[in-house]
């Protein structure tokens, strides 16, 4: 039984601070390069959605289908497959926030598919936007 | 607020994870460790699975360094080296033939050849309910001809289940050598090993098997013999002190059986595929060859469990290899005779008029309620290499008691249409 749980409740409204996924350290301190608040969580948003099952030791049920579905064939249906994958992912695993859209373009020119998702942070109103590229490699 | 990780010896993933959350909750740099989907979470894995993997290695690898926890058979072998113990291995079933062979007449055209020799190597084929097996023989047997006749007769020849394979070394000191048979199915009773001063050279001195220093010198001719990886055994010859030194460039030949076990124990109805010559070195035909079963595959044995191991290893310790309480006797029984089901040793002194100076030792064979005198004589020989001087021990047969339950049923007459002595049948069918 996993003994993970999740503390959204508790950091509504607090800030959130959290290891830049680049690794790459301050120039002036030498420390890791920390993200904060919105941006935390679109690099959250982010690693979910690229993060395939079974790729977390013990997790299984961390990550989601996305990255396989990229080699589907392009049509309407693997376009819906794709969107209901990226809003469960983030519904089960993100509770900071609300999907409201996710937009996916092929991009058949360069091997990749655009994906744009907004959503609202819980708490906040302003309308958050992650855009990023998922290659089929 | 202390910072120690407080879970030390967990082995579980999550409790694992969880202490690392706890630690990082008393510091103020990072928030985001309980979202999943942070580079904190990431990392946080990466450090539980290596935490976990670390506790997981050093549990298992102390638990494999102790007798009574290991798993893995070969770490069970080497602990068990530490006692002297080395496990027993498969065993060959032995059937009894006896074959007839009609020779011709002589090159000189009027006698028959002086002797025939049944060539050593594997001789015959039989099979039981499972499979068709090959039998071996491990040395040529010679017999003379009958003048009159020209019959030869070769009556009960021993035949071991299995091939009979070689397996040469050279002695070689310019590198570190281990002498391992490359074989795990070896019966080690039957493997015997020559060696020769040089590879060419026909002369050879046949080691014999050792198991302790006692009566060793820097001439006598033994190797010891232990299990390796996998299940091999590796020969070790003496340094100098315990046993003679091998030379460089000596070569050594084994000869040793690769057996089946107790799969081919019952094969029977042997056909004949070996060799038989003349004095003449003319092969006799297989047509002029009778062959009569004497005694089905027997005594087929596998090799030594794991458990079995863990278990007499610390008791063959305790004997020191020599047979004094009653105790000793029950093992050491048990160690030269495995096909024995049970083994009680008492002192004669315990019966009624007491009988000083013999250990009766009653032995239930595993097939069968009785041993044959054969049997209980080799028993008692071996035995007495490891019992003290002036005490002889005495193969006796157990006396078995056969229960015969006698059962009342009672049942209720409206519920079946059978009869009494109908569902009795019934009863007894199932």
């Amino acid at each position: 039984m996993p003994s993970y749980r999740f503390r959204s409740e508790k950091y509504i409204s607090r800030g959130f601070k959290d290891l830049a996924i680049s690794f790459k350290d301050n120039p002036n301190t030498g420390d890791f390069g920390v993200v904060k608040n919105e941006n935390a969580i679109k690099q959250s948003v982010r690693n979910l959605i690229l993060t395939m099952f079974g790729e977390r030791p013990f997790q299984d049920e961390i990550g989601s289908r996305v990255k396989m579905l990229l080699f589907e064939q392009w049509d309407p249906f693997s376009v819906d497959a794709m969107r209901s994958e990226i809003m469960n992912c983030l519904s089960r695993l993100e509770p900071r926030i609300k999907v409201t859209s996710v937009r996916l373009r092929d991009d058949s020119a360069i091997n990749s598919v655009q994906v744009a998702i907004d959503y609202n942070i819980i708490g906040e109103s302003e309308v958050q936007n992650v855009d990023f590229l998922l290659e089929k490699a | 607020m202390s910072a120690i990780p407080s879970q030390l010896t967990s082995l579980d993933f999550f409790e694992i994870k969880e202490s690392i959350k706890s630690y990082l909750r008393t510091r103020k740099e990072f928030t985001d460790y309980d979202f999943e989907g942070s580079s904190a979470s990431y990392l946080i894995d990466i450090l539980a699975y290596n935490t976990y993997y670390t506790a997981f290695n050093a549990n298992m690898a102390l638990n494999e360094a102790f007798l009574e926890t290991s798993t893995v058979r070969d770490n069970i072998v080497r602990i068990a080296k530490q006692l002297n113990y080395t496990p027993r291995s498969i065993k060959a079933p032995r059937a009894c033939v006896k074959l007839i062979a009609q020779t011709s007449v002589g090159l000189n055209g009027t006698t028959f050849p002086e002797y025939a020799t049944l060539r050593k190597g594997d001789v015959f084929v039989a099979d039981n309910d499972f499979d068709s097996y090959t039998f071996a023989l491990t040395q040529d047997i010679q017999v003379p001809v009958d003048s009159a006749t020209g019959r030869a007769t070769f009556d009960n020849v021993l035949v071991y289940q299995g091939n009979l394979l070689n397996y040469n070394f050279t002695v070689d000191y310019t590198k570190k050598q281990e002498y391992i048979i490359p074989d795990e199915n070896v019966d080690t009773g039957l493997l015997t090993v020559d060696i020769s001063p040089t590879a060419q050279s026909s002369e050879t001195d046949t080691y014999s098997p050792a198991k302790n220093v006692t009566n060793a010198d820097s001439t006598s001719r033994i190797y010891y013999l232990e299990e390796t990886d996998d299940m091999r055994y590796r020969i070790i010859f003496g340094d100098g002190s315990i046993g003679r030194k091998l030379i460089d460039g000596e070569y050594i030949r084994t000869t040793y059986v690769s057996t089946d076990g107790v799969e081919a124990n019952g094969a029977k109805g042997f056909d004949f595929i070996g060799n038989i010559v003349d004095s003449d070195q003319r092969t006799i035909s297989p047509n002029s060859i009778t062959l009569t079963t004497k005694d089905a595959a027997q005594d087929g044995e596998d090799r030594e469990t794991a458990l079995s191991v863990k278990f007499r290893a610390p008791r063959a310790y305790a004997t020191q290899n020599r047979a004094v309480t009653e105790n000793d006797f029950e093992h050491i029984v048990s160690e030269i005779y495995p096909q024995a089901a049970s083994v009680t040793a008492f002192g004669g002194e315990k019966l009624t008029p007491p009988v000083y100076g013999k250990v009766y030792v009653a032995i239930r064979p595993k097939t069968g309620n009785k041993l044959n005198e054969t049997t209980k004589n080799k028993i008692k020989k071996d035995l007495a290499k490891y019992s003290v001087a002036s005490i002889e021990p005495v193969i006796i047969d157990p006396t078995s008691f056969y229960v015969i339950p006698k059962s009342y049923v009672y049942y209720n007459g409206n519920d079946t249409n059978l009869t009494g002595s109908q569902l009795g049948t019934k009863i007894l069918r199932n």
